[in-house]
């Protein structure tokens, strides 16, 4: 019987052994995920850590409603005058009358700084990491570059975006600077000055040019050299130091000619336009579909939100010889959803909805190149520059003399106006040159059978409390989420 | 493995050997209503002092001398049965006396007496399960089991209802309770099993009867028991079969009609000119000339251009041609059929469940139903004295067809209709009002590529369904195989492998012509996914006496549970035809993707049941769990439990009360886990694959958390239990507490950090609440008889320790959060704006906001609070809380005869239930076409200042943002099943050689009581809504035979 028993027991007892309690038996990995380790193994790794970042940046979205970045470009474009979000159709409804993302409860509010913050640590990541991988010293060295001109980029933008221009108040508090991986012990950070974001987006891009001489990428969404140079000038122009502003701008067009006055009508969809410096391409098998920056801003489809209209206003600041003014067409068809309105056809989707996103562009640089010259009373240098722009838009060059120094630095404000619309520069050049969004009430009509009919135009003319549109307005700026507020005692 | 069994078996014939020369006599011993066996059956011989008590099988075996020949069985709440010896095997069946207490309930790793279980359990029995009409057995449970808490959250046909016991045991955690089924932890989906298959459900609540689930029994087991088949019996035939029919439960908001919408929103055009800086002309004017334009229709005909005048008023003689209805449309009557056959029966060694059933139940919502065929063998045989085997083998198919249905986008049949205003047809019409027919003389679908984007531009579920598929097919398996070696008299080992195969397969399709899918030109998803659960496990049972007085039974082993779960999906667009749904058809291949899950689960387990002279009960368990989740460092943990029953009707000084049938009193405590925490990976720091432009891509997801572990659960219980005057009046009353530790948070970060939240273990919350049943038996005379029975369950759910300050929770969608999480609060305590009505000068919403003094050192201090007519700047305050205070279910049944009428009401009382569905339906204009509620005729104007419904403005004003005004209280009761059954008598059923044939008519859902109109009172257990399929109502008839 005990001999039995005692068997028995042996035998319970090697079952159990059978199933091992080793640590092997419980190693089990993510299908879709890599480790730390694993991805600071390698700088090919890490390459695709700014790829996804990368990505992140241009198309981690929320909902229909905001498509990563191009969010951001759209609602720049509409809290400004020249754009319009058209009414009855989602998109920048909003935004349009300056409710989001000012209020600080919308979840506009929350993506737009939720999602730049985590570029901001993946390239965080990167740089603190990139050293220790194992792999070519020089791929190391552009990796890093990269991962500081993105995160100059990102805090480039959010300087303007939280808080008024450096020449109102350089010591405003901004927003949080990160320099550093994100950790668990991290604790989040109070909200540095204006001044201060600025010498970090100056540091990083003075850092990035130096890693990224002899770099050539592969597709044109990696900040190269050149988009360093054009981050630069974006930043100088911001801080009125005129003089590197424009050098910096000349340098960034080193091999980026303007196109054609031809090109201008294909529909700023492709990264291998000849004046793109930086621009994120699209694939069928990745892009926003309906919900993309094309869908809102391509208004020559038969169905889609096609929300974003031009202002009748805007399009009196052509002239007719203007190969741009030929962009715009007005639907007199009563049963078009865009009935009356004015479309702007400067951007059109690729039939597999795999438009690519124009990020920075030589005529941009040119006009920065004419502004800073135009600022240091160099007008001739300015209107070199100014008609880089204008002659490949079949416009007349400008006679130097023409114009004096106010009038010509007034012709170059209108010709980013013509020249960058849908790419996000109105309101950031609004909150720059201190100035008030002016809207007005069109009356211009067409004939339809014998009745004159009223074009559609803006129909938000105060802000959301009735009161009149002033400079310098906090419904300019974007707000820190509620979701920070609540979780950052060092605000 | 092989070994093990060949040792085993030699071993079990040498020990056979060794017993063979004694008289012995060895039996099972059941319960007669149902053939369970009985354990702690007290076996003595008739004059002697002998005895034995049978082990967890029911089985008993006992040395007889040659002049002893009557066993005497006895066991608490039966009644006792002398039995003469007549052969070496007495199988012995012992009627319950009328008394729920006496049941034998299935618990964890084997079965237990309820009157005597030192652990907190409720049964659900074949009967009370065996009328409903719904179509997975979670949603029956309601409003039956004291302290079970459900919520049958959609209407969807086949969905299950969301299940709590005894309060919330998590913040990020699950606090859904584990199944468990024929034993072991279920890996399947549960609506795969039919009512029809299930026995018994045991819902095990505190930690004597849940803590041999260790990790995964934190927040209480569910026991499902499927049917068995009866030793000695002849094969018996069972049929049911039912149909019905299924509606709207209750009824819709009201909304406007067609002439009052376009005053309103005329209303709304001239308001936003006003503010604009018009003059009231100049802005009536333009309301009337636009007003057309921004709705884009005009139902009032061509003859009307401008239908409301510049006095807002609907012109003279304008008649809107079309009433459509979005929500009728979107609505049917919904068929329910449902077939099942069982045969069961047994031999001396074997017996055996064969069943199959088919199911067929479509939803009130045009598009949705479920569809289900099962089958079903259990089998089980006892090959010799010392090897017995089984097995449970079922097999089911399943497909579902479920239109989107819960959330605020445009395809959610449910609130399509809350989406479109009724100003837009559903068929497309002439000019004139007519309806345009197609060649065929059909109607054609307006697809409305002309609505605004609020009224869903380019959509008609209506016309979409027929075109478009939302379908998922599921195949499962369940298998349940065990071997048992009798060992010796009394120890047996038990070995059993078990697998929960599930294969899915889903298909959604938009079609390229029509509606949504016309700007990509149609879309396909389809994906595939493999899951298989295996369960191994290797138990020792041994039950055994020391003298008379002292019971043991000794339960201990090991268990493995691995878990694979694996998938691939695709998606493709731009079909070149209409009719063709598949992937091949479609031109353009958007993505491609798959992956695979592993978890793994080590665990070895011990249980000690002892009882003195079936007076005194303890129980100790034990188990120890490993978790591939964890680190290494953090992987094990330990679970225990400690309980003890009184069975104070045994004692001597009781013998005599013959009015008190029985007492007992029992009491536990114990530790539990949770560690289902979402993902399987819980200690790493991971990068998603994330790639881009056909290059490797990554991003950060989430943050290492090297020490993470499980979520403890102390449990206390303490419950008495009675039955007096012959068991008419019998109940259950239990207090507990259960303290929730180590809670697995979301801890959220400052989104600058680049993180949202990061897994921690920290904060614990307590649960203390009380739950009983009374059962009581007003008439009981030969023909008539009418049961009564009704229970409730109350708790205070109360955070006691948090990670920091506040925690702001509960965000639904892009409307905010709704809930604030703090030290003596609850996890469901509404934290949102506070409403303070209508501006009564200018119409305005207002809420509250605090405000402050600030003294020259710059510190703020509260002053009060005033009101603010922007959303943003209100302050948000605690509005109570979302649980309720008492919740439960009244169950009665009348039988006269053959008839019994029967009925299960459930309720809820107290708590706040936030609706936001009528959210979307109370705009302030600010969402052309739109449907509007009926209420927003009270809407704020100069004549109309004393309202709580604002201005009318084309712009947001925020006034259906997440505020007080739309929190109700969430009391509610409803009829959940009444059933009227008749049973044919005998002599007209044996002449057409039937044993039994019943008739019946069941309703599900026939009546609400609530007080809010238009919202379905069953909606989340956090109480807030989200556009759900509402809760229908079905009318059926049934035929049950058997033969």
């Amino acid at each position: 019987m005990k001999l039995q028993k005692t068997i028995y027991s042996l035998l319970l007892a090697a079952t159990a052994i059978f199933a091992s309690c080793s640590d092997e038996f419980f190693d089990t990995a993510p299908a879709d995920d890599l480790t730390g380790k694993e991805t600071y193994a390698s700088t090919a790794n890490i390459d695709a850590l700014v790829n996804g970042t990368l990505r992140y940046l241009m198309e981690s979205s929320t909902s229909q409603d905001n498509p990563g970045y191009a969010a951001i470009i759209l609602s720049q474009e509409v809290m400004g005058e020249d754009a319009i979000a058209r009414d009855g159709v989602y998109g920048f409804r909003d935004s349009y009358p300056f409710r989001d993302p000012y209020d600080n409860t919308t979840r506009r509010a929350l993506f737009f700084w939720s999602f730049q913050y985590k570029v901001i640590d993946n390239c965080n990541n990167i740089i603190a990491y990139v050293d220790q991988a194992s792999g070519p010293e020089a791929d190391k060295k552009y990796l890093k570059g990269q991962a500081l001109a993105l995160r100059a980029f990102v805090y480039l933008n959010l300087v303007g975006q939280y808080q008024f221009t450096y020449a109102k108040d350089k010591t405003a508090k901004a927003v949080p600077i990160y320099t550093e991986p994100t950790s668990p012990a991290s604790q989040p950070k109070p909200r540095a000055t204006v001044e201060e974001v600025y010498n970090q987006v100056i540091s990083d891009l003075t850092a990035a040019e130096t890693l990224l001489q002899g770099f050539k990428r592969v597709v044109k969404n990696r900040p190269d050299v050149n988009v360093v140079k054009g981050l630069f000038a974006r930043a100088y122009l911001n801080t009125g130091k005129w003089d590197l502003a424009a050098a910096k701008a000349t340098e960034a067009r080193v091999g980026y000619a303007i196109m054609e006055p031809g090109q201008y009508l294909q529909g700023f969809n492709d990264v291998s336009n000849v004046e793109w410096i930086w621009g994120h391409p699209q694939k069928a098998d990745q892009n926003l579909g309906g919900a993309s920056y094309f869908a809102y801003i391509d208004v020559t489809p038969a169905t889609g939100y096609r929300s974003i209209m031009p202002d009748p206003f805007f399009r009196k600041l052509f002239l007719d010889q203007d190969i741009r003014k030929s962009l715009f067409e007005l639907v007199t068809t009563p049963a078009d959803p865009m009935y009356r309105w004015y479309k702007y056809k400067k951007f059109v989707d690729k039939t597999d909805r795999s438009g690519n996103i124009v990020l920075m562009r030589s005529s941009e640089m040119a006009l920065i190149q004419a502004e800073g010259k135009a600022r240091l009373n160099d007008l001739s240098g300015a209107i070199t520059a100014l008609n880089d722009v204008r002659i490949k838009r079949n416009l007349p060059a400008i006679v130097d003399g023409t114009l004096d120094q106010p009038a010509l630095i007034e012709e170059i404000l209108l010709e980013r106006r013509r020249e960058l619309w849908g790419e996000g520069f109105r309101l950031p050049d609004i909150l720059r040159l201190q100035r008030s969004v002016v809207r007005n009430e069109t009356t211009d009509t067409f004939k339809s059978g014998t009745s004159d009919v009223v074009i559609k135009g803006h129909y938000i003319r105060v802000f959301p409390d009735n009161s009149q549109f002033v400079p310098n307005s906090p419904y300019y700026l974007f707000s820190i989420p509620i979701n920070e507020i609540n979780t950052n005692p060092n605000l | 493995m092989k070994l093990k069994i060949t040792l085993l078996t030699i071993l079990a014939i040498l020990q056979l050997a060794v017993f063979a020369q004694d008289r012995k006599v060895s039996g099972v011993v059941t319960q007669q209503s149902d053939n369970k066996p009985l354990p702690g059956v007290v076996v003595k011989v008739k004059g002697s002092k002998k005895g034995v008590s049978t082990d967890t099988d029911g089985k008993y075996v006992i040395t007889l001398s040659s002049a002893e020949n009557t066993l005497v069985f006895s066991f608490i709440g039966y009644q006792t049965k002398e039995q003469a010896v007549t052969s070496n095997v007495e199988n012995v069946s012992l009627l319950s006396e009328e008394n729920q207490l006496s049941e034998v309930v299935v618990v964890a790793y084997g079965t237990a007496n309820k009157a005597t279980y030192t652990g907190s359990a409720s049964v659900v029995n074949a009967k009370d399960l065996e009328n409903r009409q719904v179509s997975s057995v979670s949603r029956s449970l309601q409003g039956l089991v004291p302290g079970l808490q459900s919520v049958a959250s959609a209407g969807q046909p086949g969905s299950d209802a969301t299940i709590r016991l005894r309060g919330i045991g998590s913040i990020n955690a699950s606090s859904a309770p584990l199944y468990v089924v024929d034993g072991v932890p279920f890996s399947g989906n549960i609506n795969s099993i039919s009512n029809n298959e299930i026995q018994s459900v045991s819902v095990l609540k505190d930690a004597s009867a849940s803590a041999l689930y260790g990790s995964r029994g934190a927040n209480g087991v569910i026991i499902i028991t499927t049917k068995q088949g009866q030793l000695n019996s002849k094969p018996t035939v069972t049929l049911n079969a039912s149909t019905g029919v299924s509606t709207r439960a209750f009824k819709d908001y009201e909304y406007l009609d067609n002439p009052q919408y376009f005053e309103l929103y005329w209303e709304a055009l001239r308001n936003n000119q006003v503010d604009q800086g018009k003059t009231a002309v100049q802005a009536a004017q333009y309301a009337s000339t636009e007003l057309v334009g921004a709705l884009k229709v005009n139902p009032f005909g061509s003859a009307y251009p401008q239908p409301v005048g510049l006095d807002g008023k609907l012109v003279p003689g304008a008649v809107s041609l079309w009433n459509d209805d979005w929500t009728e449309s979107l609505s049917r009557k919904g068929i329910r059929t449902q077939a099942e056959i069982g045969i069961s029966g047994g031999s001396p060694d074997s017996k055996y469940f064969v069943s199959g059933g088919y199911l067929d139940d479509k939803g009130f919502i045009v598009g949705s139903g479920f569809k289900r065929f099962n089958t079903r063998v259990n089998y089980t045989t006892k090959v010799n004295k010392w090897f017995e085997a089984g097995v449970n083998v079922a097999a089911n198919t399943t497909s579902q067809d479920s239109p989107p249905q819960s959330d605020s986008n445009q395809g959610n049949f449910a609130n399509f209709g809350r989406l479109v205003s009724n100003i837009y047809p559903v068929y497309e019409r002439n000019a004139d009002g007519s309806l345009k027919l197609d060649s065929e003389g059909n109607k054609i679908y307006d697809f409305g590529n002309y609505r605004p984007s609020a009224a869903a531009t380019g959509n008609n579920l209506l016309g979409g369904v027929d075109l478009n598929k939302y379908s998922s097919k599921q195949d499962a398996v369940i298998f349940r195989g065990n071997l048992q070696f009798n060992i010796l008299q009394g120890l047996k080992l038990k070995n059993s492998v078990n697998a929960d195969y599930v294969s899915r397969l889903n298909h959604s399709y938009t079609n390229p012509g029509f509606g949504s899918g016309l700007s990509g030109r149609g879309s396909v998803s389809k994906s595939s996914s493999r899951s298989m659960g295996v369960t191994i496990n290797n138990l020792l049972d041994y039950t055994f006496d020391l003298g008379s007085a002292h019971h043991f039974n000794v339960l201990g082993g090991q268990e493995l549970y691995l878990l694979n779960t694996s998938g691939l999906s695709g998606s493709r667009s731009n079909f070149g035809f209409q009719g063709k749904d598949e992937p091949a058809a479609a031109s353009l291949l958007n993505s491609f993707t798959g992956g695979s899950d592993e978890y793994k689960l080590s665990s070895f387990l011990g249980k000690l049941d002892y009882n003195f002279n079936q007076k005194y009960y303890f129980t100790a368990s034990f188990r120890r769990d490993g978790s591939s989740r964890f680190s290494p460092e953090s992987r094990w943990g330990n679970f225990w439990s400690l309980g003890a029953s009184w069975n104070v009707t045994s004692e001597d000084f009781l013998k005599d009360v013959s009015w008190l049938n029985n007492l007992s009193l029992r009491s536990s405590y114990g530790a539990q886990g949770n560690d289902n925490l979402g993902g399987y990976y819980a200690y790493q720091d991971l990068y998603s694959i994330y790639n881009s432009l056909g290059e490797a891509g990554l991003v950060t997801s989430r943050l290492p958390t090297p020490g993470l572990k499980w979520e403890s659960n102390l449990n206390f219980n303490s419950g008495i239990e009675f039955g007096l005057f012959n068991n008419r009046v019998s109940g259950s009353f239990e207090v507990y507490q259960r303290r929730s530790k180590d809670l697995l948070f979301s801890r959220p970060l400052s989104p600058s950090l680049g993180f949202t939240a990061i897994d921690d273990n920290i904060g614990s919350l307590r649960n203390n609440g009380f739950e009983g049943q009374i059962n009581v038996v007003p008439v009981s005379t030969g023909d008539f008889r009418w049961d009564f029975g009704i229970n409730f369950g109350h708790y205070k759910n109360k955070i006691t320790e948090l990670p920091q300050k506040e925690i702001i929770s509960g965000a639904v969608g892009q409307l905010g959060s709704t809930k604030k999480l703090v030290v003596g609060g609850s996890v469901y305590d509404f934290f949102i704006r506070e409403w303070a009505g209508v501006d009564a000068a200018n119409g305005k919403p207002l809420w509250y906001k605090n405000t402050y003094e600030t003294s020259p050192a710059g510190a703020k201090t509260l002053t009060g609070r005033t009101t603010t007519s922007v959303f943003a700047e209100a302050d948000q305050y605690f509005q109570g809380s979302a649980l309720p205070d008492v919740y439960g279910g009244i169950t009665s049944s009348f039988k006269y005869k053959n008839a019994e009428l029967s009925f299960l009401v459930s309720y809820s009382i107290g708590g706040k239930i936030l609706d936001l569905d009528e959210v979307m339906i109370s705009h302030n204009g600010d969402n052309p076409g739109r449907t509007w509620s009926k209420d927003i005729l009270n809407r704020w104007t100069p004549e109309n200042t004393n309202t709580d419904v604002p201005r009318l403005n084309t712009q947001a004003t925020n006034w259906n943002s997440i505020s007080s005004r739309f929190l109700y209280d969430a009391t509610y009761a409803r009829l959940k099943n009444l059933t009227l059954s008749y049973s044919l008598p005998d002599q007209w059923t044996s002449a057409i050689g039937f044993r039994n044939i019943k008739i019946s008519a069941a309703g599900e859902n026939l009546f609400t009581l609530f007080g809010h109109d238009g919202l379905d009172p069953e909606q989340a257990v956090d109480g807030v809504t989200f556009y759900r399929y509402p809760a229908q109502k079905t009318i059926s008839f049934g035929l049950n035979a058997s033969f």
